[in-house]
């Protein structure tokens, strides 16, 4: 039998067994409104909160919950009637609960068995079995194809929310220098920069607020709920979410990267031509780009032999361009290439290089 | 008699018929119009537009973009001087734009009459009065006709291949 087929058949007889298999006087308190993890993303070997959401089901904010679960392992077996401590919730608010375990610890199963086994099936209950939840599961984000999708960094969940957990996972071997890193943090914004965490490597609790997971072989990860992490005003609304890593303090850095949040429709990619293709010192230089980011202003600077000229680039976001004379600049000069760089007003370098110059018959 | 009378009458009127076809009534001789009279005068900006001749025989896009409202080229002007007898002497540019052309020389056509083959006349610009050194040359795609509008390309050329033309749109604002 295949393993799916029989991860299939697992949970189908556990679902069907345990309802019947557990005290006829418990009473059904309902399904489980909601569950998630924090962080969205971890090794079976780390700590994580598993969070449960009772709305909706006859559990008492004031009740105290228990869990009792079959896979992979069941820690509390034969306590029904007398749920263990260590198989109690933490009250969060509201309808919300709160597990939190090291997989491997609490199931006293290795990283590769828990991934072999069919998932995480629970349900809720107080400690005498008296009332119990639906049966459910806490959902696995599989992230093992990360490492090898040429992807610098990912989001989970893709679609991520202002209010709730998200993780970005960063593939740093795919990053020139940040080999041999000591830490990794993120300097990161909303709404290109509008509200702003910065890694003030000076100040030792952003230092570590700021700071990766190291998950080995190169992968860091970092968790956060947007709204906390920014402290945004009441009823913002995220658009994006701009980021960079850095390595140790600011050794290094990858570029800008940015995620838009769901239903924000992403724009194309930036594009910078230069006008005509074949230029000479007696021609007009057009240096246009397309699809700029929010508030971005780009500016240029033109050496040709020993001189080099400067100026800005005029529209808006969504087209800029530089009119270049390059008769009055460079016109009586004998050169054969022209250095061009373009930055930004955040003196990000958008473009560096040399363009060919043709002789004029 | 009357035979004799009919042939008087018939011949002369085939003599009056001769005579009226031979007789010329042209008046005064009136030499075709020139190309020198129709474009001396001070020629100002219309529009002004940069041809990419790489990409447009590549067809890729864009292949132009306009000019005009880009380092000054709306205060461009060219002023064509002509003798009394329409012949080119002088020409100036004026105006705080790219120097695409010299600033000042002496001008002719290659052609004083447009070709039959339909290839444009060209303006000439010399920096010396005896015409020798060629500097720029000017293709007239659209000649002042109803309307005091012409169209000059100035066509930049790389071991004999045009990469650039720059297109002028002009309006004759004072005429000679």
């Amino acid at each position: 039998m295949n393993n799916p087929m029989k991860k299939a058949i697992y949970t189908l007889l556990m679902a069907l067994v345990f309802p019947f298999a557990a005290n006829s006087q418990t009473q059904e308190a309902g399904d489980i409104y909601k569950i998630w993890t924090y962080p969205v993303v971890y090794n079976f070997d780390e700590a994580v909160s598993w969070y449960f959401d009772l709305s909706g089901t006859t559990f008492a904010e004031t009740e105290d919950v228990y869990i009792w679960i079959w896979s992979p392992s069941e820690p509390d077996a034969g306590n029904w009637n007398n749920s263990s401590d260590f198989a109690k919730l933490t009250h969060v608010e509201g309808m919300v609960w709160r597990f939190d375990l090291t997989p491997t610890l609490y199931f006293s199963k290795t990283p590769d068995e828990i991934k072999a086994s069919p998932g995480f099936w629970l349900r809720l209950k107080d400690k005498t079995g008296t009332k119990q939840s639906g049966v459910s599961n806490v959902p696995i984000t599989d992230f093992s194809s990360f490492p090898s999708s040429g992807n610098p960094f990912q989001v989970y969940p893709a679609k991520f929310y202002l209010d709730q957990p998200m993780s970005i996972l960063f593939n740093s071997n795919l990053v020139e220098c940040f080999a041999d890193a000591d830490s990794v943090h993120m300097h990161a914004g909303l709404n290109n920069w509008d509200v702003k965490q910065e890694y003030q490597a000076w100040i030792p609790e952003v230092v570590q607020k700021v700071q990766l997971v190291d998950m080995g072989n190169g992968i860091y990860r970092k968790d956060l709920i947007p709204e906390e992490y920014f402290n945004t005003p009441e009823g913002y609304v995220m658009n994006t979410f701009n980021f960079l890593f850095v390595k140790n303090n600011w050794a290094c850095t990858t570029p800008d990267y940015i995620l838009y949040a769901p239903d924000v429709p992403i724009p194309p990619d930036p594009v910078l031509s230069f006008f005509p293709l074949k230029v000479s010192v007696n021609d007009i230089l057009v240096i246009t780009r397309q699809f700029n980011t929010v508030g971005q202003k780009l500016k240029y600077s033109i050496t040709g032999g020993d001189k080099t000229i400067t100026g800005d680039f005029a529209g808006n976001m969504d087209s800029q361009s530089a009119f270049i004379d390059l008769i009055g600049s460079f016109g009586a000069m004998n050169i054969t290439t022209l250095s061009v760089t373009i930055t930004d007003q955040k003196e990000t370098v958008i473009f560096e290089g040399d363009i060919p110059l043709v002789q004029l018959d | 008699m009357r035979k004799t009378k009919l042939a008087f009458i018939t011949l002369l009127s085939f003599l009056s018929l001769w005579y009226g076809c031979t007789k010329t009534e042209d008046g005064v001789y009136t030499p075709p119009i020139t190309v020198y009279e129709k474009i001396p005068g001070t020629w100002k900006m219309l529009s002004m537009k940069l041809i990419d001749e790489t990409a447009k025989s590549a067809g890729i896009k864009p292949d132009e973009i306009v000019l005009t409202d880009q380092l000054n080229f709306a205060s461009f002007e060219i002023t064509l001087d002509e003798n009394a007898q329409n012949q080119p002497t002088t020409f100036t540019v004026t105006g705080e734009c790219p120097e695409l052309l010299p600033s000042q020389g002496y001008w002719d056509l290659d052609s004083q009459f447009p070709p039959t083959d339909g290839t444009p006349v060209k303006i000439n610009l010399y920096s010396d009065a005896a015409k020798t050194q060629k500097t720029n040359q000017l293709s007239i795609t659209a000649m002042p006709g109803a309307t005091a509008e012409m169209e000059l390309r100035l066509t930049h050329t790389s071991n004999q291949v045009a990469y650039a033309t720059y297109l002028y749109k002009l309006f004759l604002a004072e005429e000679e």
